[in-house]
């Protein structure tokens, strides 16, 4: 797993929202926006856009960081931080 | 049936859906003169609410079209002549399903579809859902249907980068040669219109009472959470599968609110045959069935709603989808409103409404604590129950999730 920067990070996460919501121009939404609200995704769409990220990435968002992943600034956020832990891991590592 | 090979057998347009009165052919999937599969998919047929790819209960070969491409007929109109080429095990169910046929055999929804390669990690990762087993051929590239091989030839698609369950269809390559927006607005049109000579007609129709009842969810829902932190995303169970896996559970335990209301009285159903209303978003609902829901557990109903949610958004329904229901759900879903009444799909008498799941302030041992609730409505046909049954009904579901996952 590389590191991934913020906007790469978002890139990814836009693309997933167009990917399971395809009348959504994910481009446009506001960064620091709801992303389920925004563009209408309800549980099982979201559990899409998680899986399509995870697909992207390799990091498998858990349902208890949820709340952590709201908006597209702070799916980024998450997502880079989550890519530097695997390439640095502190503490146990997961191979 | 004596015979291996038996001629001038006659395919018939299939009712698909208690609305249907009439449908058109879009495209046939298979090519004249083709040794065509049991459960394999023929033909693509257009309603009011959504195109229907409709599929052959025996083993045959389409000889000869008897409708054009987009010609309206009624159900029950003969639209192809084929050739059944072996012989009904048993008895002799027709080979052509003119109306829903409940003892015509149904490929499993879960038989893997292995006629082709393995797509890239990159496709959606619905489950398999073809229903034709390959026995005997296996084709190595996928199939291209007649349209789908010229449009591909004037557009330039390689067919192959399309391949998902075996066949290419024409409406795949378009897809892909360009969005196919310009049809949504005439499809929404048509789809307003049927879902409101549906509705007029039940509201007219059936005498409805409502109850409302407040499920306590918090529990299930951190049960589901640890479920899920061990499994894979793609693994992953919404709470709304695992609700209606109780909903099933609790009809089958309700009978008298599992079936149909007839014109000589009420018709319960031997299974639970479960509509799920699947908002589109480019608006209007679409009820495609999941069939005997009661036998399926949570993580099968996850991978049935994916099934018929991204089939039914694709527009696109199987014809197993458009079989009748013996009992509905809608859901509001996340971002929906406290409570949902309902209308209730004839000729059914239940029509459970599902409102969206909100911690509130709840009772208990005395103490005001916040909870996951849900306001849990039954819409019901009056003629056929009452509220007695409902709150049986809603009681039972509330012990059904306590078992859930």
């Amino acid at each position: 797993m590389n590191p991934i920067d913020r906007s790469e990070a978002a890139g990814v996460v836009r693309d997933a929202i167009e990917r399971v919501a395809p009348d959504v121009d994910a481009a446009a939404l506001p960064p620091d926006a709801d992303i389920r609200v925004e563009a209408d995704l309800d549980s099982m769409d979201f559990l899409a856009v998680v899986e399509s990220v995870f697909d992207r990435t390799g990091i498998a968002v858990p349902e208890r960081d949820y709340g952590e992943v709201r908006t597209i600034d702070d799916f980024a956020t998450y997502l880079v931080g989550a890519a530097a832990e695997r390439v640095a891991p502190t503490g146990e590592t997961d191979g | 049936m004596g015979t291996s090979l038996q001629t001038d057998d006659l395919f018939r347009m299939p009712a698909l859906g208690a609305d249907m009165t009439e449908g058109r052919v879009l495209e046939w999937l298979v090519e004249l003169g083709e040794p065509v599969e049991r459960g394999q998919l023929v033909a693509v047929v257009e309603t009011d609410k959504s195109d229907i790819e409709i599929e052959v209960f025996e083993p045959c070969v389409f000889d000869e079209h008897l409708v054009e491409i987009g010609e309206l007929v009624d159900i029950g109109t003969p639209i192809a002549r084929i050739t059944r080429t072996e012989p009904a095990m048993g008895g002799s169910p027709p080979a052509t399903p003119t109306a829903p046929s409940p003892s015509a055999p149904s490929p499993s929804a879960a038989s893997p579809s292995a006629s082709v390669p393995p797509t890239p990690a990159s496709a959606p990762t619905l489950p398999p859902t073809v229903g034709a087993p390959p026995s005997g051929t296996t084709t190595s590239a996928a199939r291209l249907t007649p349209r789908a091989r010229r449009l591909a030839r004037e557009r330039g698609i390689d067919p192959a980068t399309l391949a998902t369950d075996g066949v290419v269809t024409g409406d795949m390559v378009a897809a892909a040669a360009s969005d196919r927006t310009p049809e949504s607005a005439d499809r929404a049109t048509t789809m307003r219109r049927a879902i409101a000579s549906l509705m007029e007609r039940s509201w007219a129709e059936i005498p409805h009472y409502h109850t409302v009842s407040r499920l306590d969810l918090t529990d299930l829902a951190a049960r589901l959470e640890t479920y899920n932190a061990d499994r894979p995303v793609a693994d992953r169970v919404v709470l709304a599968a695992a609700v209606n896996v109780a909903i099933t559970q609790a009809a089958a335990a309700t009978p008298e609110m599992n079936g149909w209301w007839r014109p000589d009285g009420f018709e319960p159903s031997a299974s639970v045959d479960l509509g799920v209303v699947v908002s589109l978003r480019t608006g209007g609902v679409v009820l495609p069935t999941i069939e005997h829901a009661d036998r399926l557990d949570v993580e099968q109903m996850m991978a049935a709603m994916r099934d018929v949610v991204g089939r039914a958004r694709r527009g696109r329904l199987r014809e197993r989808d458009a079989r009748p229901a013996s009992i509905s759900v809608t859901n509001m879903g996340d971002l929906g409103t406290d409570v949902v009444l309902g209308i209730i799909h004839p000729p059914q008498v239940t029509m459970v409404g599902l409102g969206t799941p909100r911690r509130e302030p709840a009772v208990v041992d005395d103490t005001v604590v916040p909870r996951l609730m849900m306001q849990t409505s039954i819409a019901g046909d009056h003629r056929a129950h009452d509220g007695l049954a409902a709150a049986r009904f809603v009681r039972r579901l509330a012990q059904e999730l306590e078992h859930l996952p």
